[in-house]
């Protein structure tokens, strides 16, 4: 899936949705289409975060008597809670700005943010508009940034400490 | 009989063999140290006792119940503590939580949890911190609390796997002498794996000593030191000079043999303890640096004394390190600090017959 472009991705749901299951008459389609296409860098990164945590810890609770299931809730699991967050967070940011496959899909009514930066700027020439709405883009964006580096910053801190030893 | 017994144990990693076929006899309340470089299986001999490795061959057997033969015993069921490199404490568990999670799942009732608890925090000087998340604390201390978390379930065996190498040298020292007493204070049977020869001489009852995948030679800090079994020993522990030769005659009435080395045509050694030496055996003639004997005039004694030339000098701060040009060839000498000589000076060196070991 992260060999395909955004632009493929749209036109093959625009087209592959249009007769049968006629999902691409509905908003739906959007969120569908963007999610596919930022689902493997979500993927990649709560893998990332699995990888970091140090076999150890789990080893750690199964020579203290647990077993697999057992290490797997009060280890694993909220060790990684914090990292698939972050994850979850970042899927969201870059299906937010993603215009590419959105461009293909969208209709009257349910433009997406960056359709209505395009639409305003290059078909309405309305570039206040336009500007307005990649502001509201940027703070968006920023506040989810910061979620992040809250969830994040409380994940370095629980596994690093606060700042050398 | 054995405590823990690891019987023709055989592990490899793909085509690499980590433990090939050794053999380990740990009595009961003993502390033995597997003693090696890195990639010498120590780790990975430790791993296959705590049940975190499946070995291909072999058995072990803790007090009795063989882990392997009779199916696989999960390290759950093994009745061991371990103590990581990495500390391994739980970061999202306050330490009280990260002690008491093996009792908790024991189901044990909460007033001796608790006593329990607090009984080990004391013993490993945390008492009052039990309330602090690991990154809170320093590394000596979370690997206090890994400590503490591995004892508190009275064990039958414990297993430390490098527990001091990421800690600075000061502390280390520090915390080497209290593993030691706090493990014989509650006589556990304990292995500990170290690739430090210093801290195994100071805290292991008995060492084993290994190299790719083997068993070298397993004695007390002494005798390993005293008496190495061959020259991977003898560098390994401590410093050593070594000077290839062959055998060129055997004094059996003196326990002596004649060896030609670079450093001379004449260089009488001790028979070697372990293994019958032969005329014509290529061997290594070997002196500890601090059992040279350094002299400004030439010593009544004819045998074994080289002149040479101070090379290098290095300060060490109790000790000076001498290295002595012989006939070209370079030797090591330890020497009270003390020593004014310098760079350049001629000295005598007396390389007693008593003190050189041949090594094969």
């Amino acid at each position: 899936m992260l060999a395909f472009p955004g632009i493929a991705i749209g036109v093959s749901y625009l087209l592959g949705f249009w007769e049968g299951i006629p999902l691409a008459k509905h908003w739906i389609i959007m969120a569908l289409a963007l999610f596919a296409r930022r689902l493997p860098y979500f993927l990649r990164m709560a893998h990332a975060s699995y990888l970091q945590l140090d076999i150890s810890l789990e080893e750690a609770s199964e020579v203290s008597g647990a077993g697999k299931i057992r290490t797997f809730f009060s280890i694993s699991l909220p060790l990684l809670v914090k990292g698939v967050l972050v994850g979850v967070v970042m899927f969201f940011i870059m299906a937010f700005q993603e215009i590419s496959t959105a461009i293909f899909l969208y209709r009257g009514g349910w433009e997406t943010l960056p359709i209505g930066i395009y639409l305003n700027w290059h078909r309405g020439m309305e570039f206040g508009i336009a500007a307005a709405m990649a502001f509201l883009m940027i703070v968006i964006t920023f506040i989810l940034l910061l979620i992040i580096s809250r969830i994040s910053g409380g994940v370095l801190k629980a596994a690093w400490g606060p700042g050398g030893t | 009989m054995a405590f823990i017994e690891i019987k023709n144990l055989f592990k490899r990693f793909k085509k690499v063999v980590a433990v090939n076929h050794i053999k380990l006899e740990v009595s009961e309340g003993e502390l033995l140290t597997l003693l090696g470089p890195s990639g010498c299986g120590k780790t990975t001999t430790l791993r296959c006792i705590a049940g975190l490795e499946r070995p291909e061959e072999g058995d072990i057997v803790i007090d009795g119940k063989p882990m392997l033969s009779k199916g696989f015993v999960h390290p759950s069921k093994r009745g061991i503590g371990m103590v990581f490199q990495n500390y391994a404490v739980w970061p999202h568990m306050k330490v009280y939580k990260n002690i008491v999670y093996g009792l908790k799942l024991q189901k044990l009732p909460k007033q001796t949890i608790k006593e329990k608890a607090k009984n080990v925090l004391e013993l490993v000087g945390l008492d009052g911190l039990e309330d602090r998340y690991p990154a809170q604390l320093s590394g000596g201390q979370q690997q206090r609390v890994a400590l503490a978390r591995a004892l508190v379930g009275n064990p039958k065996v414990l297993l430390l796997d490098e527990p001091l190498s990421n800690l600075d040298a000061k502390l280390r020292e520090e915390l080497r002498f209290e593993i030691k007493s706090l493990v014989k204070r509650m006589g556990i049977t304990s292995v500990y794996v170290t690739h430090d020869q210093a801290e195994a001489m100071v805290i292991s009852d008995r060492i084993a000593v290994m190299e790719s995948g083997n068993v070298v030679q397993i004695g007390t800090s002494h005798e390993i030191y005293e008496k190495p079994a061959n020259k991977f020993v003898a560098d390994f522990i401590g410093t050593m000079n070594f000077m290839s030769g062959e055998i060129v005659q055997l004094f059996k009435d003196q326990d002596l043999v004649q060896v030609r080395t670079k450093f001379s045509e004449k260089m009488l050694c001790k028979t070697p303890g372990i293994k019958v030496a032969s005329l014509g055996e290529k061997v290594y003639a070997s002196i500890r640096p601090e059992d040279v004997e350094v002299f400004t005039q030439p010593p009544q004694t004819k045998e074994n004394l080289f002149k040479g030339i101070i090379a290098h000098k290095a300060y060490l701060g109790n000790f000076l390190y001498f290295f002595i040009n012989v006939n070209g060839n370079m030797i090591r000498v330890q020497v009270p600090h003390h020593m004014p000589q310098e760079e350049g000076q001629e000295l005598y060196l007396f390389l007693n017959p008593q003190k050189c070991m041949i090594l094969f």
